[in-house]
Formats: structure tokens, C-alpha cells, sequence
């Protein structure tokens, strides 16, 4: 009964919510009219059901746009599973790193307008980062490990921070010396400034010689106060001006207004009983986080990824050439750039590796090669995720958009590999 | 009579006006018919004329081709900051080593005509190469370096001489004693024939085993003498007939008549001590016909030079080399193992190391992939730089070349960065 009820609602929230999905991205009349199959959209469906069924997440919105229309749309499950509050096609999610590539495109933006140079060094933006060494792990006589450290090799640059090779580190994921320094600052502190996080930031030891390593870090976070510095706006205001007002993406940004608050999807609670930790998003924050900080909806942000795929522009506006979209979305990474320690001990599909058949571009990873990774998709693909269980990609062979939005930390690589699977398979051309 | 005057003195405006662009180039109408942005490009002539008013370069031209038409064309600054004179659009430029790709097609038309074959060793056609030998520099244990000479592991080749894997160097003051030889011995005397240059060359070691490493060099100085020896006439008069009067360059050669004088253009003060850079005038009759870098051009000229390599060896009915040629030195023909000479970073993006995406053809550096430049362009895109500031790239993909000419040599680096960002912003379809 109460199953029946779910589906009912969900299937009227999917009818009603229709026109204001995707604003302006039209409707195919069925899946069928792009080349995908209806019952096989319907088995993700299921899918979807089973694991909200299951108590593996809450609930999820996804969409899938094919060759420029909705083909797909659904919400299953809850908003939020303990207020037992139906999810709905314009749930409102944190989504953590997807934040990268729009703050990614803000510093493209003013490379075309002749303002910054990603070739250029970092140093230009932020002096001190000319002085910043390298920290390395010296085992001494007694068998301690001390941190020593020497200059850089070479200046890190902007395209280095746009690619992960900056020598930067997270602090969070590994528990090398130079990352328990940064624990150590609190670099993570969401209650910082952007100017405070800079300034504890020149006091930290790089983890690598810039340009020789990729490394997820905060590298991301050392963009958006660039853009900050060479625009003369905070980076909320710049998004909100330059890129989600004029794409059309009402729900895209740095918190919730207060308005909105009854459609921010959230976790559930763990068999511990406890909710996990997420970003605050109900007020607007001291430090607006490049590298995490926003919000978004399936909608929107299929939006954003139907912009990429167009080269740049969507529904008339332009905002960057083809010929940025060609240089963001190729492989940046060296031949023979090593990866971090972490992910070579945990070696995932998801990781820009030759191994996975992937690279890394000026904000998002790219896949280089048609096999090697068990994921299907196709060479030129790009696509990031979120900490928290949102993920995209966009599949320009296939002329294809995917989303999924959930906020479920700990399932968002099963749920990266599952969508990957059910919408490449629904493709019948 | 009237009639006829009339019909004069229209004549001599559109030769005129003709005179003045690309001499034969068609003119777009718009740079829309090309599928480039008026708006956009307006952010190219903003941030020109920005950069001229904050002094960071006295004056430029910049001239961007597409599918056949000179769709922008502008002047920037001033053309003499001494004299006070305007940038004018037939300013005439020492273009440095944009003089390379002159003489490297020079090579490949005799090898058209059987005259050599750049699979031969250098020796065959300068027999004072047979002999040379390699430095290597040994540290002593008292701490002092002595070179040590090495039989060379194979002959170096007329190909080693055109992508600069010949094992020669450019001369260099400083501790590296082979390179400091070079100075020693004035390899660059500007009153030196190029047979004496080759004399002077024979005497010194290579600095690197043949086909090793790419070591930018007086590799192309050497190619002038093998064109003076195998054509039996000097280097400018080759190049004069065989490839400026034919191709219609009126201004390009290894000087230009007194009567152009007022059309040179000159540099300014720059550098951390505010010094005027070392720049012959363009009338300046050096007795050293160089190969590498001795040169005057315009940026008319050189954009009918760029659309005849586009072309693939043909402009205006008038064919020097088959497309074959032209593919052959548009290609990459470092080997995978070939190392970069230790101070070649200095040569920053423009670099042509797989790091940055880029391999080095017959007189060209090339694009081998989409990414790992942090510039803008298309994989099989082409180009090279003089050190007095010039600047040119060719695009086969877009059908596209630029032609930036300017006499800074402080900022060539920024600029070019700038001018491949600004153009291919402009690039709307």
C-alpha cells in the first residue's frame, strides 16, 4: 500500500514537475525518438527503487538528455527518508566537487577575455606561492620520518591547479606528513574566510614538485580566490553574474535561500543512527568553497552539461568558445605523470589513470581510451562527482548528458557505476 | 579624358589599398563570414591597445587568417616609440628565427629537385663535418670539469639539422664550457660568411649525440650554407628568387632598401633595466647571411608565406613544394625517446616537449595532442617565434593562421599566450 502510494506520487511529482525540469531544454516525446530504450530506462527505474527499497539511499533524481532533449527524468524515493518527505524532480542537493568545473569555467572565461593566462604562474596571482617548497619525507637514523623540505622545481601554474598537478593536497584522504600539516593548520575549516584559507595555505609545504604528480587537492579552492582577485567579485557573485544567471540555472549556487529549504534533499541516518556530516547550505558561508561548496539540481545541472556539449553556449548564450570547451575536455596530464599514493593503493575506475584508460583535463576527467575501464562510455567523455553521491558525465560521441543527484556519501561510487551502466545500455542506435 | 582619370585614379586607390593587405589575400567582409566574432575579436584589440598604454610593448600588428581571407587586420601603438610614428599595418619586422621556416623550405625545395636529401649525412654536402666529435663534461674529483671528447654514435643528418636534434648548440656565456665555446670562438659574427661559420662550427663538439635531444641551435645556420653550397648562390639570393619574388613578398628578405627605412619598426626601452634591445634595423646590411634568424618580414608577407604552407606549397598558381613536403614537415619527427636539451624550459609553452603536448617538425614546432598545452589549438597545428617578439601559428584543422609581429623581446612570451587565448575565443562556429 504504502509502495503503491510511493509510486503514485512519484509518477504524478514526474508529470507535474515536467516543465519545470531542464527549463528550456525540450522534451523528446518518448526515449525511443533519441535512440534510447523506454523499457530499459524503466529497468534503471527499478533499479533505483530497489535501492532506496533496500535502505542503500534515500532517494535520487536523474536525467538523462540525448542529442539536446530530456529523454529521461525520475525521482524515486525521499527527500529525506526520516521527515519521510518525497523526493521531487526539483530536489535541491549539495553537490561537493561538481562545484570544480563551474568554477573550472570561471577562470576559462577570463582567460578568453585576455585577463589571466593559465599558462601563467600562480605567483602572479598569489606571490607567496613563489616561495612555497616541497615537502619530503626523509627517514632518519633512529627510523622516524621527518619532513624536510626544497624548492620548487618548477613554478606551479594555473593550468596546474586547473588539472590537480599543482603539488597541493587535500589533508583529508592520505596521511602523509605533508597532509597531517595541513590537518594540523585546519585547512579544512569551513568557518575560515577565502582570505584566511589562502593565508594558512603559503604557510604549508607543497606534497609534490608541482606539475609532476596528480593529486585531488584544493586546488580548485586556489582558482576561485584567482577569480577573485583578477574580477574584482567574490566568486558567489561571479558564478551567480557571469555563468548560473546567464545559463538559466535558478538553483545553482553557494546556499539555499531560505525559500527553498523544503527541497534540500538530505542523508540518511547510518546504523548508527546518526546523519552524516555535510556541508552547512543555509546561509551563505564565510568561505565559499571552489573545490565544494554549492548546490544544484538535477535540472540545472543538466543544463550545464547540455552547455558543454553545445561548445559552449546554451539557448542562444555564449560563454565560452568551442575551442575552450576542445582544450578543457582533452587529456592534460604528461605522459608519465605519477599519481598520488592513495589512489595507486586503491586503484578505482573513476581515477585518471593510463590504466583506467583516463586523463584529466581543466576541470574534469576524461577518458582517453575505449576499453581499459570497466565503465562503458566513450573515448572524449568527461564527468565529475561529488563527496556526497551526485555525478555527471557528458558523452559528446553519444551527444549524450547524464545526471544523478543523491546525498548518499557512501554509496556514490557504487551509484557512479551503476548509471554509467543502465544509460549506456539503454542506447539502441 | 576625365573618364580615364577618373578610372586612374581609381586603379591606383584599390592597388593601394590592396597594396597595403595581404597583396592578393581575399578580405572577408566580416570576420561572421568566417565564422569568427566581431565582438569577440574586439577583446583582441581592447587588450592590445591596454597592453600598449600600460607600456608593456611599444607597438604590434596582428593579422588572423581563416578559410582563405584575411578576416582581421589591425596596427597597435607605435611603429618607432623614438620617432613618435604610428603602428602602421605595413610596419616592416626583423622576424628573428620566423627566418627558419624560410630557409627550411628553401632545403626542402632542392630535395624536390634530387639536389640532396635531408636522409644524407651533413658531411656529405660539408665535408669539415665529418669529424666532429662530442663534449661531454667530466667532473674531476678536485672538483674542477674537463671536456672529454666522443666518437659520435652515428653522422649527424640534413633531418637532425632541420628539427634541431643535430647535436649543435647556440652559443651561451656561462659555466657550461661547451656552449661558452661556442661565444668564444663568435660562431654569430655578424661579418662572417656562412662558410666561415661552418669552419668555426667544425672546430667545436657537439654538445649532445646526434638524434638525442632537441637542443634549439645554429642547426639552421648550417642548413643556410648546405642551400649556399648546393645551389652555388648565397642564401639571400636564393631565397629571393626562389621563394620572396615568387610568392610575391615584396618586403621580405635579409634587409630592405633605404627607401623603406620609414616603415621599420624599432622597440623601447624594457626589461629589469629599462635597456633598449639589441634589434638591427631593418636596413641593416649584415655582411652574415644567418640562416636562423637573419631576416626582415611584414605581416602581409608572412601571412601569404603561411597561406601557401596551408595551401600546401602552392599560392596564387605559383607551387614550390607538393603537399607531400609540406605534410612531411608538418609532422612531428622527434622520436619517443628523444630527450629535451636541459635548458630548453625555457622556452616555456611553446616548448615542444610531449609534456606540453607538442613534437618539433621540419622547421616547425608541432601540436601532437589536444591537451597538455595550456594554450589554445588543434592537434597539427604548427608555429614558431622570433626572439624579437614575432609570432606565427598555422591551423590546419580550423583553417586558421595568425601572424603577430612586434619588436619586444620581454614580452613575447605573455603576448603570445594572450594572442592564442584572444583568437581562438573569437572562433564562434
Amino acid at each position: 500500500m504504502l509502495m503503491r502510494r510511493l509510486l503514485l506520487a512519484t509518477t504524478a511529482a514526474l508529470f507535474i514537475a515536467a516543465p519545470v525540469l531542464a527549463q528550456g531544454l525540450p522534451r523528446a516525446a518518448k526515449p525511443e525518438e533519441v535512440g534510447l530504450s523506454s523499457d530499459k530506462l524503466k529497468a534503471f527505474t527499478a533499479r533505483l527503487k530497489e535501492g532506496v527499497d533496500k535502505g542503500e539511499i534515500p532517494g535520487v533524481v536523474a536525467i538523462i538528455v540525448r542529442n539536446g532533449k530530456v529523454a529521461y527524468v525520475d525521482a524515486v524515493g525521499f527527500r529525506d527518508r526520516e521527515e519521510k518527505a518525497a523526493m521531487k524532480p526539483d530536489a535541491i542537493f549539495r553537490i561537493a566537487s561538481m562545484t570544480k568545473p563551474i568554477v573550472s569555467l570561471a577562470i576559462m572565461m577570463l582567460a578568453e577575455e585576455g585577463k589571466l593566462s593559465i599558462a601563467q604562474k600562480v605567483s602572479d596571482f598569489i606571490p607567496e606561492f613563489a616561495k612555497l617548497e616541497v615537502g619530503v619525507e626523509k627517514k632518519k637514523d633512529d627510523g622516524t620520518v621527518e619532513l624536510i623540505t626544497e624548492p620548487q622545481r618548477r613554478q606551479m601554474t594555473v593550468q596546474d591547479l586547473l588539472r590537480h598537478t599543482s603539488g597541493l593536497t587535500y589533508g583529508t584522504f592520505d596521511k602523509s606528513l605533508v597532509d597531517q600539516e595541513y590537518l594540523k593548520a585546519g585547512i579544512n575549516n569551513r568557518n575560515l574566510t577565502t582570505r584566511e584559507f589562502i593565508g594558512k595555505l603559503i604557510r604549508l609545504p607543497l606534497k609534490h614538485q608541482p606539475g609532476t604528480t596528480w593529486e585531488y587537492s584544493v586546488s580548485t579552492d586556489v582558482l576561485a580566490w584567482i577569480v577573485e582577485v583578477v574580477s574584482g567579485k567574490p566568486i558567489d557573485a561571479f558564478v551567480a553574474e557571469r555563468i548560473t544567471g546567464p545559463l538559466k540555472m535558478p538553483d545553482t549556487g553557494f546556499w539555499v535561500d531560505a525559500k527553498n529549504l523544503g527541497r534540500l534533499a538530505e542523508a540518511q541516518k547510518d546504523a548508527q543512527g546518526q546523519r552524516p556530516v555535510m556541508r552547512d547550505v543555509k546561509a551563505p558561508p564565510s568561505w565559499p568553497s571552489g573545490g565544494g561548496g554549492m548546490v544544484s539540481t538535477a535540472a540545472d545541472y543538466a543544463r550545464f552539461g547540455q552547455f558543454w556539449l553545445n561548445g559552449g553556449q546554451l539557448d542562444g548564450v555564449r560563454l565560452i568558445s568551442r575551442k575552450t570547451v576542445e582544450l578543457m575536455t582533452a587529456n592534460h596530464l604528461p605522459p608519465g605523470t605519477k599519481l598520488n599514493a592513495a589512489d595507486t593503493a586503491n586503484p578505482s575506475p573513476t581515477r585518471p589513470t593510463p590504466v583506467m584508460g583516463q586523463g584529466f583535463g581543466l576541470g574534469f576527467a576524461v577518458r582517453i581510451a575505449e576499453g581499459r575501464n570497466p565503465m562503458p562510455g566513450s573515448v572524449g567523455e568527461f564527468y565529475w562527482a561529488g563527496a556526497y553521491g551526485t555525478n555527471f558525465v557528458v558523452d559528446p560521441k553519444e551527444k549524450l548528458v547524464v545526471v544523478l543527484m543523491m546525498q548518499a556519501p557512501s554509496q556514490g561510487a557504487n551509484y557512479r557505476i551503476l548509471m554509467r551502466q543502465f544509460a549506456h545500455e539503454a542506447i539502441t542506435d | 579624358m576625365r573618364f580615364a582619370t577618373s578610372l586612374a585614379a581609381c586603379a591606383l586607390a584599390l592597388a593601394f589599398s590592396t597594396a597595403v593587405l595581404a597583396q592578393g589575400l581575399p578580405r572577408a567582409a566580416k570576420p561572421e563570414e568566417v565564422g569568427l566574432s566581431t565582438d569577440r575579436l574586439k577583446r583582441l584589440s581592447d587588450r592590445m591597445k591596454q597592453g600598449v598604454k600600460d607600456g608593456e610593448l611599444p607597438g604590434a600588428v596582428v593579422l588572423v587568417a581563416r578559410n582563405g581571407k584575411v578576416a582581421y587586420l589591425e596596427s597597435f601603438g607605435l611603429r618607432d616609440p623614438e620617432a613618435k610614428a604610428e603602428m602602421k599595418n605595413d610596419a616592416i619586422f626583423r622576424i628573428a628565427s620566423m627566418t627558419k621556416p624560410f630557409v627550411s623550405v628553401a632545403i626542402m625545395m632542392l630535395a624536390e629537385e634530387g639536389k640532396l636529401s635531408i636522409a644524407h649525412p651533413v658531411s656529405q654536402y660539408l665535408p669539415e663535418f665529418k669529424d666532429l666529435k662530442v663534449g661531454v663534461v667530466k667532473k674531476k674529483d678536485d672538483g674542477t670539469s674537463e671536456v672529454v671528447l666522443e666518437a659520435p654514435k652515428r653522422q649527424m643528418t640534413i633531418q637532425d639539422l632541420l628539427r634541431h636534434t643535430s647535436g649543435l648548440s647556440y652559443g651561451v656565456a656561462g659555466s657550461d664550457p661547451l656552449k661558452q665555446a661556442y661565444v668564444d670562438a663568435k660562431v654569430g659574427d655578424p661579418n662572417q660568411t656562412n662558410a666561415e661559420m661552418v669552419t668555426k662550427l667544425s672546430k667545436l663538439a657537439l654538445i649532445h649525440q646526434p638524434g638525442t635531444t632537441w637542443e634549439y641551435s645554429h642547426s639552421t645556420d648550417v642548413l643556410g650554407a648546405i642551400v649556399e653550397v648546393v645551389s652555388k648562390m648565397p642564401l639571400d639570393q636564393f631565397i629571393a628568387e626562389r621563394i620572396a619574388k615568387p610568392l610575391k613578398l615584396p618586403d621580405t628578405g635579409f634587409m630592405v632598401d633605404a627607401s623603406k627605412a620609414n616603415r621599420g619598426a624599432r622597440p623601447q626601452k624594457e626589461g629589469p633595466k629599462n635597456e633598449m634591445p639589441n634589434v638591427p634595423l631593418v636596413t641593416n646590411n649584415a655582411k652574415w647571411k644567418s640562416g636562423g634568424g637573419g631576416m626582415v618580414s611584414t605581416a602581409a608577407d608572412y601571412a601569404r608565406f603561411c597561406q601557401f604552407l596551408l595551401n600546401g606549397g602552392q599560392l596564387d598558381g605559383v607551387r614550390l613544394l607538393s603537399r607531400k613536403t609540406v605534410e612531411l614537415m608538418t609532422a612531428n619527427h622527434l622520436p619517443p625517446n628523444v630527450l629535451m636539451g636541459p635548458d630548453m624550459w625555457r622556452f616555456e609553452a611553446l616548448e615542444p616537449g610531449r609534456h606540453m603536448g607538442q613534437g618539433f617538425g621540419l622547421g616547425f614546432a608541432v601540436r601532437v595532442d589536444a591537451g597538455r598545452s595550456p594554450l589554445h589549438g588543434s592537434v597539427g597545428d604548427y608555429f614558431w617565434g622570433g626572439a624579437y617578439g614575432t609570432y606565427f601559428w598555422i591551423d590546419p584543422k580550423e583553417k586558421m593562421f595568425v601572424v603577430v609581429m612586434m619588436q619586444s623581446p620581454a614580452a613575447r612570451l605573455p603576448y603570445r599566450y594572450l594572442m592564442r587565448e584572444l583568437v581562438y575565443q573569437a572562433v564562434v562556429n
